[in-house]
């Protein structure tokens, strides 16, 4: 028993699920559902589909090039049982795999650092303009600071501008 | 040359034969001819029916003389067997009959179709033509005897078996009952008639071995009788005739015990006087019967003959018994042996006749020498190691039958796994945990890469620590705008509530428009006095209601009204309100008079609260075609369909 993956969205398949279609130059096609199945027959690419994994890996949402990948792989030849390696292996999954997890959350959160900066910049002037109805007091302060940091920057802006100004005018 | 005289066609009696050539001119030539044709066509018609008369009989005689075989071509010992049997100058005859039949049909035809020629008349033509028929079918008629004759010799050749001269035979002769078909029984394949009465046997029997990798035909005579040749009869005839002309190894049996009812010195006369047939033929002197009497147990006189006779005549003798089998095989062998060696002595022409076939078999057969293993140990036992006797342990099939049988029983196969440690045989292997398959991660030295790893995990966890404050500060920021937009709106619903209590239309107030009129000259006294009587009116309602209100405290209702004015312009819910406040104060006893429109409205408002009878009337359930004639259903040619219905 194996658990296989699905050509078209990269998920698991069960035992007992989905279709597999074996083309004509005996390339083996397994898919999840018959959603998949069906974008399969309409020829749609899997990596254009933004739903699916591959879309997901060949646009850099998700982590592809890391050590932890190593471990798990499809192996042709198997090894002689020994209850041992097998014991160690299954505690070795656990920890791989909490570290994988790890690992990927950084990924999307490195991802997706500049995207939150944004958030919080809009996040506080949004409470900027309604500090009325803050009643945390560190918070206020923390507004009111920010609001002063804007403004420092927005003079110097005006200053340079002026500065520009008056060498075009000069010029 | 095929001595098979199975091929000769049935023989058609005289009788069948005329109806079947005189049917088969009717069909075969044209039929129809009137008296008003030409003449020349006339002559034509009936001399075509004269001709193919005579071709159709001049066919079927050629094929009767062509079947049956000629005794000057054939071999002398077949040519005899016919003599011997159905007497060669009646053979000859009858096919000299049809022969000479078939010339003077063909000499009637040729005399009347000269006739023919000078026919004038139809009837003339017609008549002669019968004429030529008829002569024709007379001389057919007088064949019936030959033609009869002819049909029973073909029966009977075809029965006779096919001894090929050529091929190599043992000839068994002897006097009648002496045990030649049982002996020709034993060796060949044959299933001969042998009874205790004599000439049991009346023709040739052809039977088969094999010697020395070679077909031999063994030939069982009827059994010769002594005295002279012309006393013989046709049975012995046969016998006598194979003895003349077949190039065989002869069997002369004679019978020890004397039980076929002849004596050895009569069995030695005929010996004696067959002797002449026998000549320059491989001889074999057989004595049979030796289980009832053997050739020791016989008197001394008996076996002095016998061993004159052999001696004289220097001929190989054997003995054998049908009965008990012994010696069979060696007299075969014995007679084999000897034709063998005659055989080599004779000139190939002589053995095949001629026939390029056999020349060339017989040169191969002479030529070819067929080794043979020299066997030490004829008798091979089957190898058995000898541990096997000394296994004690209960085999499979034993433990299967007790674990309950064929069906029942798995034998368990990790019993002969070969693994470092024996005790994890029976274990379950576990296959896929947590979504994963386990033996995509097994591997001989994982313990080592996992270190690995996790030394790699601390690295990286060292080298990117975020700023927690960072992220407490950014929770906090997400926080205090949640509840700052939660108090937004509520602020907005309050504000919103009050808005919708506070409605105020512009209504415009007569003051307002005083000065107006007062520059353009109008008197405004009528509308300040009506003015003022409305306004006390309003309020002495608004009072009213206000009581009311409060009276009641029915809170639903006071939400509904907002809820519903929210949705809808504010006149008509100011005219809802009205309604109810009437049709209220009516209900508690209020009486007024109504006005028309007030009435009106009145009974408007009971409507309303009247429950629609929707029985019989069209509901939503109810189906409604937007379009009664879709375009892609009433396009199109019509086929089969409508129009060829009427």
């Amino acid at each position: 028993m194996r658990i296989e993956k699905c050509y078209f969205c990269s998920g698991p398949i069960y035992p007992g699920h989905g279709i597999v279609f074996v083309r004509n130059d005996s390339k083996m096609f397994r898919f999840c559902r018959s959603k998949c199945h069906r974008h399969f027959k309409a020829q749609h690419n899997p990596r254009k589909t933004r739903w699916t994994k591959a879309f997901r890996k060949a646009a850099g949402k998700e982590m592809t090039n890391d050590s932890i990948f190593e471990f798990e792989q499809k192996r042709n030849e198997p090894l002689k049982y020994n209850r041992d390696l097998y014991i160690n292996t299954v505690q070795a999954m656990k920890k791989i795999d909490k570290i994988r997890l790890k690992r990927e959350n950084n990924f999307w959160k490195n991802r997706l650092r500049a995207q939150r900066k944004q958030n919080l910049d809009n996040v506080e002037t949004e409470l900027a303009k309604n500090i009325n109805l803050v009643s945390d007091k560190s918070v206020k302060e923390i507004i009111k600071q920010k609001a002063v940091e804007k403004a420092q920057i927005k003079a110097q802006k005006q200053k340079k501008q002026k500065k520009q100004d008056m060498v075009v005018e000069e010029a | 040359m095929s001595y098979n005289f199975k091929t000769i066609h049935p023989v058609m009696p005289a009788k069948d034969m005329i109806n079947v050539i005189l049917s088969k001119t009717q069909r075969k030539t044209p039929t129809v001819v009137h008296p008003g044709y030409d003449i020349s066509r006339i002559r034509g018609f009936y001399m075509r029916k004269v001709k193919f008369t005579q071709e159709t009989i001049h066919e079927k005689i050629d094929a009767i003389l062509q079947d049956f075989p000629k005794l000057d071509d054939i071999h002398p010992f077949y040519a005899d067997l016919i003599n011997v049997l159905y007497d060669k100058d009646h053979y000859k005859l009858a096919l000299g009959h049809v022969h000479a039949c078939r010339n003077v049909i063909d000499n009637i035809a040729k005399d009347y179709c000269r006739l023919l020629k000078y026919g004038d008349s139809l009837y003339r033509c017609k008549m002669l033509k019968r004429a030529a028929l008829g002569r024709m079918c007379t001389t057919l008629k007088k064949l019936t005897s030959s033609l009869n004759y002819l049909d029973e010799v073909r029966k009977h050749l075809s029965r006779m078996p096919a001894i090929n001269p050529f091929e190599r035979t043992l000839l068994v002769t002897g006097f009648p009952n002496v045990g030649k078909s049982s002996f020709v029984n034993n060796i060949t394949n044959a299933n001969l008639d042998v009874q205790p009465y004599p000439f049991t046997t009346q023709n040739l029997y052809v039977g088969h071995t094999d010697y020395n990798f070679v077909r031999w035909q063994v030939i069982d005579t009827p059994g010769v009788l002594d005295h002279s040749l012309n006393e013989r009869n046709p049975i012995e005839m046969q016998a006598i005739t194979a003895l003349a002309h077949l190039k065989a190894c002869i069997m002369f049996f004679l019978d020890i015990s004397e039980t076929c009812s002849y004596s050895i010195d009569q069995q030695i006369a005929l010996f004696k006087d067959l002797k002449p047939l026998f000549k320059n033929k491989p001889l074999l002197l057989v004595m049979t019967k030796i289980d009832i009497k053997k050739f020791e147990q016989l008197d001394q006189i008996d076996q002095q003959k016998l061993q004159e006779v052999i001696q004289s005549e220097n001929v190989f003798y054997s003995q054998l018994s049908n009965k008990s089998g012994e010696g069979i095989a060696i007299v075969k062998e014995k007679a084999c042996n000897l034709l063998n060696e005659w055989r080599q002595n004779l000139k190939p022409e002589q053995l095949t006749g001629g026939n390029p076939n056999l020349l060339r078999e017989e040169s191969i057969l002479q030529g070819v020498y067929i080794a043979q293993p020299k066997r030490v140990n004829q008798n091979r036992i089957p190898m058995i190691p000898q541990v096997i006797g000394k296994l004690n342990r209960p085999t499979l099939k034993d433990i299967q039958e007790q674990n309950g049988g064929a069906g029942v029983f798995n034998f368990p196969l990790q019993e002969h796994f070969l693994l470092d440690n024996p005790d994890w045989k029976y274990d379950a292997v576990p296959e896929i945990m947590d979504g994963k398959n386990i033996g995509d991660f097994v591997d001989a030295d994982i313990l080592q890469r996992l270190e690995e790893l996790e030394k790699e995990e601390e690295m990286m966890d060292q080298a990117e620590i975020e700023d927690p404050e960072e992220e407490a500060r950014e929770q906090m920021l997400l926080n205090t705008r949640d509840q700052v937009n939660k108090k937004r709106e509520m602020i907005k619903d309050e504000h919103h509530m009050k808005m919708k209590q506070q409605v105020k239309l512009h209504q415009p107030k007569l003051e307002d428009a005083k000065e107006d009129f007062a520059k353009k000259g109008i008197d405004t006294t009528f509308l300040e006095q009506r003015a003022s009587k409305f306004a006390a009116k309003k309020a002495l309602q608004k009072q009213k209601r206000q009581q009311q209100s409060s009276d009641d405290s029915d809170d639903n209702d006071m939400e509904l009204e907002g809820t519903q004015r929210k949705g809808r312009g504010d006149a008509l819910s100011r005219s809802r309100s009205r309604l109810r406040e009437i049709s209220r104060s009516r209900s508690r006893g209020n009486k007024k008079v109504l006005t028309a429109q007030e009435q009106a409205m009145e009974r408007m408002s009971k409507k309303i609260q009247r429950r629609r009878r929707n029985e019989a009337k069209a509901g939503d359930g109810d189906t409604k075609i937007d379009c009664k004639m879709p375009k892609h259903l009433f396009t199109g040619k019509s086929g089969i369909g409508k129009q060829s219905r009427r």
